[in-house]
């Protein structure tokens, strides 16, 4: 009984050590979804078709001026939107046209205060 | 290494891509959720479909960061700081003499910053015999100086201006009304003794 109790204590100390290590293996990598940077001359004027783009037309010329830096042809443009908050937009530097991002506002750094836990 | 060459650490930075990657992890709080996590998403076509979500913290840890882990608390007695830690820069521990050591940093909950040391304070008491830091010459020439009322006499003496019975008084109306009398204008009979008045002179002159 001692030896089996022993044994179980074991496995589970043992299972709990493995089961970050698998998880952070399972993580994707840039190289998983490599793509060629395909993308060269000057890039597109953006579309401003939409009410997204036209609100912050300003901030998304700016960052398609400077060239694709995301996969392979797009531009991924990040502005801030107050205190530790961004947004994200896409932009396709061959055709112009503009993606919103993942998410509308995305609030970094200080989660927990901002929680209310504090 | 180039930025987000590994997602795995992602440091400070809210969003790590790759030009020649279709990845994109983001490190915080969507759309004002409580949810703050470590996101990976793909980029398709013109969509981003979220790959996993996974619980992150940021690196390194700070002194309170490590205040708000439930194991921290638990555990707080077993609890030995990691090496990490100390070598922060965002935590301003410096072992040895005036400053906290590791283990005290932990001790100190809601203070980052090394406290500097206080000097204990100097108290000026004057001795039995006397009843102020001045001598007792000075100190009888001030007594008698507030008594009759005069002010200090001497280089610092302020100079007094004496204002007219007509300052600020407006034409006609009444004269002795209070609002048409300015406040320090002279009245004659209301000072007994201004610095410069004859009472003064010959106190001072003793």
């Amino acid at each position: 009984m001692y030896l089996r109790s022993l044994l179980l204590l074991s496995s589970v100390v043992t299972l709990e050590q493995a089961l970050p290590q698998n998880s952070a293996d399972k993580r994707p990598s840039f190289g998983d979804y490599q793509v060629k940077p395909t993308f060269h001359g000057r890039p597109a004027d953006p579309v401003l078709n939409t009410e997204f783009s036209n609100r912050f037309r300003t901030h998304i010329r700016d960052a398609a001026a400077r060239g694709p830096n995301f996969a392979g042809h797009y531009v991924l443009a990040d502005w801030g939107c107050g205190s530790a908050c961004i947004q994200v937009a896409v932009i396709d530097a061959e055709s112009g046209a503009v993606y919103e991002g993942p998410f509308r506002t995305l609030i970094y750094d200080i989660p927990a205060r901002y929680a209310g836990r504090r | 290494m180039p930025d987000g060459a590994d997602p795995n650490v992602i440091g400070f930075k809210p969003l790590v891509y790759r030009l020649d990657s279709r990845l994109l992890v983001v490190h915080g709080c969507p759309d004002q959720s409580t949810e703050c996590r470590l996101y990976y998403y793909e980029w398709i076509h013109d969509r981003f479909r979220l790959l996993m979500s996974v619980r992150a913290r940021l690196e390194p840890p700070t002194v309170s960061d490590r205040e708000n882990d439930f194991f921290f608390f638990a555990f707080s007695a077993a609890y030995t700081p990691s090496r990490r830690l100390t070598q922060s820069p965002r935590v301003n521990v410096r072992p040895g003499k005036g400053g906290l050591s590791s283990d005290e940093s932990h001790a100190h909950r809601s203070t980052n910053r090394r406290q500097p040391p206080q000097r204990a304070p100097v108290h000026r008491t004057p001795h039995r015999s006397r009843k102020s830091h001045l001598p007792p010459q000075r100190l009888e020439a001030r007594t008698s100086r507030r008594s009759s009322g005069c002010p200090r006499a001497g280089r610092h003496r302020r100079p007094q201006h004496r204002l007219s019975a007509d300052h600020g008084r407006p034409k006609g109306g009444d004269p002795n009304h209070r609002h048409s009398r300015h406040p320090l204008a002279h009245r004659p009979g209301t000072h007994a003794a201004v610095s410069g008045s004859r009472e003064c002179r010959r106190t001072e002159r003793r």
